[in-house]
């Protein structure tokens, strides 16, 4: 007579709940079966792991004894570190939250809430006690709150480019890319998130997509912990949402392009790619993806050569697709537009010298 | 497979054959960047398994600079075919592309070491013996454009399966610059079609520095083999089945390995390349891999005369009745403990998972 093992995971979204495979494994750690959240398994009594990777990208883990006619719940939480089985990716870094004491960055609303962007003194949004990190300027985004070493923000106005701030940490300017979504209904679903990080040779600011726009935020979080196929599951299974909504959510429609396109199946979606990159030239991600698409076949290469040409003038949101672009110019397979090619290559390429190539979003030191 | 490590290089300032061009380069002779490809090598010759794809092939090119202690066993293979310049890396390189775009079945690993530019988190630049000779007909006239090679296997016929670890010292941006447009490095012509995965570990980030131990390897070398003999081990498919080192795996332990050895260096490894929508296997272990164990009481008074057991199954594999913590190697899997503590410590079970390539627990237990 066999046990039931009975899995749910603690998801605030539906979606990503009946994406992610909770994996059982017995003795000796081979894989017995994989169920969804609320299912069940019937197992041979013994001891089980029961693992999940959640939507902060960190795999889970519980290790449970099913006995003959019994079940045994299993509940995953990721505020329950008790399950955790890897440290934050950051052997690298302390996240800001266990540096409460320095007090980096604390102001509340009334202290920079609600400004619109633009050149500021740097006495407008900083702490007056922080001599760490101060926001300059925002360009096409809002301050909407803040606490410790975090700002929320949001868009503002029309964009005619990716949005960012300009910093100073402790000296050193930064220009770091906000993932935020002009076309979202809520504040939740237009907002990113930048932090401070704590690397072993300084503080970096990092910005990620607001915890509320759940599946963009997941694949984002899953990225950074390494968890490539964990994200390519979530894309693919949320494909027709994330990506073809791209009306309602373009920055997550071109972080599951970036991820199909690593994948190598970006090529089944180029209809909806071609939407992303014609409606949404502030956004040139999708024409940096589209264009190195349209470059390997002989019959789309003019157009994705004209496409990435024009691309070439703005900054992309993510740093891969700078990459992309980058290395797309110097490996130019078109005679006539070689010059132009060589050109857009020798303007772009003067950024990335001061490129911060580990962080997700196109971020880059400016001279003070 | 094919491997390739460049320490010597001839034509800079403190080689045997100083050019202009090379002075101009600010760069040195390398330390470990042979040293490394041939233990990559060794391991490839002494522990690949993988029958799905068994070895079928290895070339083998190393530069290595004086005094460098290259693998023993690689260099007698190697015998007096010593050298990477371009004349013969070329060879080696278009008979191993003409077989990998001929064995669909196939699995291609690449491993490259050497003086190395990275523009992009999506490539790098690797020169060879000869780079910077007199007469050459383009600045990179003797260097590797991985991007280029990493392209030219693709195609719809080309091995379907293919792992790329590029581990290049990066070089300082003035440095870099000069290699901006790529002008006559060697890559090749892309084919038609794709493979189905062809993932490519860049030992660190464009324009960082990788690191390597003195007269030893490079971080991203000792993090690799680390990962390759244990440390990215994984559980089996199924019941039955052997532990192996996939994609993911290596995606998930490479990176945290060599950012903690970097130290305030902060090496990152960056993956890109064609990832592909499976976690395709690289090594197949012949039995599951040990991890250290690592078992501690709590609270401490619990430990005088405490006295544990492991069981596998029903069946006891370890006991223990000396100090804690309890440290052991052993099989990767997962423990039933039972321990037995003085009174007023009442006795206590608790499962505990043993990973690679090390695990702790804390066993808790009640008065």
């Amino acid at each position: 007579m066999k046990g039931t093992i009975r899995a749910a995971l603690d998801i605030s979204s539906y979606r990503l709940t009946s994406l992610t495979p909770i994996e059982i494994r017995d003795s000796s750690l081979a894989l017995v079966c994989e169920i969804r959240n609320g299912g069940e398994a019937q197992l041979t009594p013994g001891v089980y792991q029961v693992r999940a990777v959640m939507d902060d990208g960190r795999a889970h883990a519980r290790l449970v004894t099913v006995t003959e006619g019994k079940e045994t719940k299993v509940e995953f939480s990721k505020v329950d570190p008790a399950g955790l089985m890897t440290a934050p990716s950051s052997a690298r870094f302390t996240r800001s939250a266990a540096r409460d004491r320095d007090g980096l960055i604390d102001y509340g609303d009334d202290e920079g809430g609600g400004r619109a962007g633009g050149e500021r003194g740097d006495e407008a949004w900083a702490a007056p006690d922080s001599d760490v990190c101060r926001i300059v300027a925002l360009e096409g985004a809002v301050l909407d709150g803040a606490a410790r070493g975090t700002w929320e923000l949001v868009p503002a106005g029309t964009l005619t480019e990716v949005p960012h701030a300009v910093l100073d940490l402790g000296g050193r300017r930064r220009r770091v890319c906000l993932p935020l979504n002009p076309c979202g209904h809520r504040r939740a679903e237009t907002a990113c998130v930048l932090r401070l990080e704590h690397y072993r040779e300084g503080t970096e600011a990092r910005a990620w997509i607001h915890p509320e726009r759940k599946v963009s935020s997941a694949v984002q979080h899953m990225l950074a912990e390494g968890r490539v196929f964990h994200a390519q599951s979530v894309v693919a299974g949320t494909a027709d949402d994330m990506l073809q909504a791209k009306y309602s959510d373009p920055v997550g429609a071109a972080l599951g392009a970036l991820v199909m396109y690593r994948a190598g199946t970006l090529r089944d979606r180029l209809s909806w790619l071609e939407n992303l990159a014609r409606d949404f030239a502030w956004l040139p991600d999708g024409a940096v993806l589209l264009g190195a698409l349209w470059l390997q076949d002989e019959a789309t290469r003019a157009a994705g050569a004209r496409l990435l040409l024009g691309a070439a003038g703005r900054r992309p949101l993510f740093t891969t697709s700078y990459s992309v672009l980058l290395d797309t110019l110097r490996r130019w397979p078109l005679d006539d537009s070689r010059a132009e090619a060589r050109a857009a290559l020798t303007v772009l390429a003067r950024d990335a010298g001061r490129v911060d190539w580990n962080a997700f979003t196109f971020t880059c030191h400016e001279e003070p | 497979m094919f491997v390739l490590g460049v320490s010597r290089y001839r034509h800079l300032e403190d080689g045997s054959e100083p050019t202009q061009a090379g002075i101009d380069s600010n760069l040195e002779q390398l330390t470990s960047a042979a040293r490394s490809a041939s233990e990559f090598a060794a391991w490839v010759l002494g522990e690949y398994r993988n029958p799905s794809t068994s070895l079928a092939s290895l070339f083998v090119c190393l530069a290595p600079s004086e005094d460098e202690a290259v693998h023993a066993e690689v260099r007698a293979r190697l015998g007096a075919a010593d050298g990477a310049t371009r004349s013969v890396v070329m060879a080696d390189w278009l008979e191993f592309r003409r077989r990998c775009r001929a064995e669909r079945d196939a699995t291609a690993i690449v491993y490259v070491a050497g003086h190395g530019v990275q523009l992009t988190a999506d490539g790098a630049i690797v020169l060879l013996e000869d780079y910077a000779g007199d007469g050459q007909e383009a600045a990179l006239w003797a260097a590797f454009d991985m991007k280029g090679l990493h392209e030219s296997l693709a195609g719809s016929t080309a091995a379907a399966r293919q792992f790329w670890f590029v581990d290049s010292c990066r070089q300082r941006p003035e440095v870099a610059r000069q290699f901006e447009s790529l002008q006559g490095a060697f890559g090749g012509d892309r084919p038609v079609g794709e493979v189905e995965a062809s993932p490519l570990f860049l030992a660190s980030g464009p324009r960082g520095i990788a690191w390597a131990r003195t007269h030893g390897v490079s971080l991203f070398n000792e993090a690799l083999l680390r990962c390759l003999r244990c440390d990215a081990a994984v559980g089996p498919k199924h019941a039955g089945g052997s532990w192996r080192v996939t994609t993911a795996s290596l995606a998930e332990k490479l990176r945290p390995l060599v950012l903690e050895a970097s130290g305030s260096a902060q090496q990152v490894v960056q993956l890109t390349g064609l990832v592909g929508t499976t976690a395709e296997v690289l090594h197949v272990f012949p039995q599951p891999p040990t991890a250290e164990l690592t078992l501690g009481l709590s609270p401490p008074a619990a430990e005088p005369e405490a006295r544990a057991a492991l069981f596998r199954g029903n069946t006891k594999v370890l006991e223990h009745d000396a100090a804690w913590p309890l440290v052991r190697k052993l099989a990767a899997g997962l423990y039933r403990v039972s321990v037995l503590p003085r009174a007023p410590y009442a006795e206590t079970q608790e499962i505990i998972s043993v990973e690679p390539p090390a695990s702790r627990a804390e066993v808790e237990v009640a008065s």
